[in-house]
């Protein structure tokens, strides 16, 4: 236990992460040649954003100058804001982080974030300075950033260039040094620590996992501690990155547990395995149950692809058990699923990867927050979907989900920054300035307001320089009102959204005006109205279509003109009707990102 | 029920919104076309032409209606013309000498006095090559309609869109024709004309009706791929809502002059409806000759390539597709036809007489359930589009073919 070193590395996004972990498997010899692989990061979409959704870890054989061999386990975590609890968790299961700040940006939101998290974890904190290469690296700032904001020795940081290779030697000699080995005794009762998992088909759920005391191996029970379920281990093992089989993994270690876990559910990251032998076994602080934040309303194109969408979800929740769905039917778009996502940008990602892997063409409604919504007998319910909200006279008062936003921003863009954030009702309750350079804004800020378009708008003020991270922090009551879209009279659930009473006459009026352009003219004149109960506060009309003819039918136009129709026919097929009414899927799909 | 169509692809001077195969600058090939046309019809049977069956269209082939169009037909001149029809004469078929040789015949011979004796043969005429030697050669080789390239008879509305002749030539050629003996005369108008009002267009229609003629074809105009008119749009056409409610005003007036709105853009004097394009509505037979022509034979519709040069080669090669549909399709395109047909409508007897029960009980069911939206108006199983929804028809047709 002595020759091992658990660690991870943590940086803001894009702050070379996954390329400093392909150097380091490759400077061991995991992989060969990477050019660019980020090993780590298998999924496409992953790779196109650079973001790392699910923590992966890898263990690495190391010889340092000291001439002994050490194992070092290097964890990856989840690099964006949807995903602290993730990294908290991956971060208890190491001794050691490696705080990676990309030279040429500075320390930023999520570093800060992140730092302060690996911190309260107890790790050993290694500064490591990135990008070194690059021509605008600015080393010193960068030091005196860490030891400014974070309190960092920013003198002792090591400088690397991952990408070139450079100072990565000096890094593994400084992890094997500085990080402590692993406490814990194989002789004590079971007790590990799921930082995350996967779905084998053949093998059912993977926990990943990091064993704290006691030891592993093939014919052992092992307890889940939340739950009390047991299960028959039938194979451990190590990640070299694929997983490669083991006789025993023991106190120290880091691997996987193949059990035969057929229930997708039954697995969640931070919980605990023990033995069934010692159930008074205590588990490792900190599990809860995730709680997505945002939801949105998925429904099939094709009503008839409903089944399809079904098996679709059920697959990928295999890969992603962060995700929930209940089933839900909106008059508008018949049949679909409520999914619940840890973030804004966990839904977009998932919602694209439903579409690319699964071949699936969803509308997705806009999305939605949980609202408290207290009523006049004193109880109160959640409600994730505003066409679910109960009759407005039995309320007594609705609250809203609000986060600790940390905005880190050049100070020059603070202007616009606070004019933005004003505008989304944000209350701001600190400034800070870490450096002369830069500010950070902490708000206590509507959840709501965040997930429509406040991360892009963050980044086009700033041209992209500001960074923010949030956790939650609880719910405050507001004047909340729920505005309802009628195309034609018929209420088009899937439309109706929670605005507080201030600005539902504005942003009904954005909404209804978008609508009239994205539905086509029909043959009949199709009002557009927005109501709360029974009171319109806005409405256009779209007027009717007068001329949609061939004027010209005749001998030569016969097999052209049919197609021109059929076309049509397939056209209409691919719309929604709203009961008359013919509403093109596009209309959903862009009213989701209409928030202006 | 068989038609024969002739296209003859040249004009003066391209239209600014025509879309139709047509060249200008090139009536020097005419003399050569017009041998190209006779040894198309000639080519039979189509078996030679790469199109799978046995059809011999004008041997065996009851020819009913004649058209010829354009383009701009009465560009032929009397000489070209008479060679073409005489030609035609010659082609060999069982009523006109079966055994005859069946090559090209020579120009100029043939005709002896024998004219078109056909229910109807239509020529298309643009009023400034309307001569009376070439009106006089048509009436003498056995046309018995004329369909004038009138469009408007506003100067400044003819101007803004390339035509190349008067208002007043216009009505001069249509009295010329009348005097030649021709009585059975349609003519074309355009709704939706650069800058042209309800007060333009209601001239036009006095003029036009005021002059006798039993029939009148009155387009929507359409801004076509490709055509200068798409490419530099004038900033004075009429709206969509502005053509409707010109097209709403067209209908009503020639309604209340005596005519039936019998087809979605043609309107004719009880009797004087136009039978080759009847065929047409009606799911009918018919042979096209000339460069882009289409033919509708034995369940396929075939066309013939875009291309002069290549047509003056090699006529019998040109075969652009051949199209064949399903007997479901066939039937739903012909429902399709012949809602177009706003008086006779579609009886579904008929159809399913035609296409077997199987073919049509969807067609129907779709028909009863837009009934039931009041798309139609029903007398027993006869459906008719319902007149309000005529400007609209697209939506329309589209759930007759497909759902």
């Amino acid at each position: 236990m002595e020759n091992i070193r658990n660690f991870c590395i943590i940086a803001h996004i894009d702050h070379g992460k996954s390329t400093l972990a392909d150097r380091m498997l490759e400077m061991t010899g995991m992989i060969h040649t990477t050019e660019n692989a980020q090993v780590l990061d298998s999924m496409d979409l992953e790779r196109e954003r650079g973001i790392t959704i699910k923590a992966k870890s890898v263990r690495m054989p190391f010889k340092s100058l000291d001439g002994k061999d050490y194992i070092l386990n290097l964890i990856d975590t989840p690099g964006h804001v949807d995903f602290n609890y993730e990294v908290s968790r991956s971060l208890k299961a190491c001794e050691g982080a490696v705080l990676l700040v990309d030279a040429s940006q500075g320390v930023e939101a999520q570093t800060i974030a992140n730092a302060y998290l690996a911190i309260d974890a107890g790790l050993e904190i290694i500064p490591v300075i990135n990008k070194i290469d690059l021509p605008n690296a600015m080393v010193e700032d960068c030091r005196q950033q860490l030891q400014d904001s974070l309190g960092i020795p920013g003198k002792s940081a090591l400088l690397v260039s991952a990408k070139d290779g450079t100072g990565v030697s000096e890094l593994f000699e400084a992890i094997v040094t500085l990080v402590p080995p692993p406490k814990g005794s194989a002789s004590e009762p079971l007790k590990c620590l799921i930082f995350d998992s996967f779905y084998d088909t053949y093998r059912g759920v993977i926990p990943h996992i990091r064993v704290f005391s006691g030891s592993l191996k093939h014919g052992d029970k092992i307890m889940i501690k939340s739950t009390g379920q047991i299960h028959d281990v039938d194979e451990v093992g190590y990640f070299v990155p694929e997983l490669k089989p083991t006789e025993l993994i023991t106190a120290g270690d880091v691997g996987y547990v193949g059990a035969i876990i057929k229930k997708v559910g039954s697995i969640h990251v931070g919980d605990t395995i023990i033995s069934p032998e010692h159930p008074e076994t205590e588990a490792v602080p900190g599990f809860r149950h995730t709680q997505p934040m945002v939801f949105c309303g998925i429904y099939p194109i094709n009503t008839n692809d409903y089944i399809k969408l079904t098996a679709a979800l059920e697959k990928f929740q295999l890969n992603d058990s962060s995700i929930i769905f209940e089933k839900e039917s909106s008059a508008a778009l018949g049949w679909g699923y409520r999914l619940g996502f840890m973030g804004m940008l966990h839904m977009e990602i998932t919602l694209e990867r439903l579409k690319r892997e699964y071949g699936q063409e969803l509308i997705a409604t806009m999305p939605s927050v949980i609202y408290k919504v207290v009523m006049t007998d004193g109880t109160f319910q959640m409600i994730d979907n505003p066409s679910k909200f109960p009759d407005p006279t039995r309320i007594d008062h609705i609250e809203e989900p609000i986060v600790t936003l940390r905005v880190f921003v050049p100070t020059e863009f603070v202007g616009p920054i606070m004019a933005l954030s004003d505008e989304k009702r944000a209350k701001l309750v600190a400034m800070e300035h870490p450096d002369k350079k830069r500010a950070m804004l902490t708000y206590e800020f509507p959840l709501a307001e965040m997930i429509t378009g406040y991360y892009d708008k963050l980044k086009s003020v700033s041209r992209g320089y500001a960074s923010m991270d949030y956790d939650f922090l609880g719910y405050k009551a507001g004047d909340f009102v729920k505005v309802d879209i009628l195309v034609k009279e018929n209420q088009v659930d899937a439309l109706s959204f929670i605005s507080i009473r201030e600005s539902s006459q504005t942003k009904s009026r954005g909404l209804i005006h978008k609508l009239r352009k994205l539905i086509p003219r029909q043959n009949f004149e199709i009002p557009l109205q927005a109501a709360i109960g029974g009171k319109i506060i806005a409405r256009e009309d779209i007027v009717a279509l007068r001329k949609d003819v061939l004027a010209k039918c005749y001998g030569g136009d016969i097999s052209r003109k049919r197609k021109l129709l059929e076309k049509q026919a397939e056209g209409k097929k691919k719309m929604k009707m709203v009961g008359s009414v013919e509403v093109p899927q596009e209309a959903f799909l862009l009213l989701l990102k209409m928030e202006e | 029920m068989k038609g024969l169509y002739i296209h003859i692809p040249f004009c003066v001077r391209k239209c600014s919104y025509c879309d139709f195969y047509s060249l200008p600058n090139r009536q020097s090939s005419i003399a050569h076309y017009v041998r190209a046309v006779l040894r198309e019809a000639g080519s039979f049977p189509l078996s030679q032409r790469g199109i799978k069956g046995d059809l011999q269209p004008l041997k065996n082939f009851s020819l009913q209606t004649l058209y010829l169009g354009g383009g701009t037909p009465s560009l032929l001149g009397p000489q070209n013309l008479q060679t073409l029809i005489s030609g035609l004469m010659l082609v060999p078929s069982p009523s006109r000498g079966e055994g005859q040789d069946e090559g090209v015949p020579q120009n100029g011979e043939g005709l002896k006095g024998v004219g078109l004796d056909l229910a109807e043969s239509t020529l298309e005429v643009n009023p400034e090559s309307a001569t009376p030697e070439f009106l006089q050669t048509a009436k003498n080789l056995g046309f018995n309609r004329l369909s004038f390239g009138v469009q408007s008879l506003s100067d400044a509305e003819l101007q803004s869109v390339g035509r190349i002749h008067t208002a007043a030539q216009a009505v001069a050629a249509i009295k010329l024709a009348q005097k030649t003996g021709f009585q059975n005369i349609s003519a074309d108008l355009i709704i939706g004309l650069p800058a042209q009002t309800w007060h333009s267009l209601h001239s036009s229609l006095e003029a036009l009706t005021g002059l006798g003629l039993p029939h009148l074809s009155v387009y929507c105009l359409s801004l076509e791929n490709g055509t200068q008119l798409a490419l530099n749009p004038p900033n004075d056409l009429p709206s969509d809502d502005t053509q409707a409610e010109l097209y709403e005003k067209t209908r009503a007036f020639l309604i209340n002059a005596g005519f039936v709105h019998y087809e979605i853009s043609n309107y004719a004097r009880p009797g004087f409806e136009c039978l080759h394009n009847l065929n047409y509505w009606r799911g009918g037979e018919y042979l096209g000759l000339g460069p882009a022509a289409a033919s509708h034979l034995d369940g396929k519709r075939f066309k013939n390539n875009n291309d002069l040069d290549a047509y003056l080669q090699n006529p019998t090669g040109q075969v652009e597709y051949v199209e064949t549909l399903s007997p479901k399709e066939k039937a739903a395109e012909e429902a399709m036809l012949r809602l177009r047909l706003l008086e006779e409508g579609l009886n579904t007897d008929e159809l399913t007489a035609k296409f077997s029960p199987a073919n049509t009980s969807d067609i129907i069911l779709r028909l009863e359930k837009m009934k039931r939206e009041g798309l139609w108006l029903q007398t027993g199983v006869t459906y008719r589009l319902e007149p309000a929804h005529i400007l609209t028809s697209n939506s329309i047709f589209s759930r007759v073919i497909s759902g």
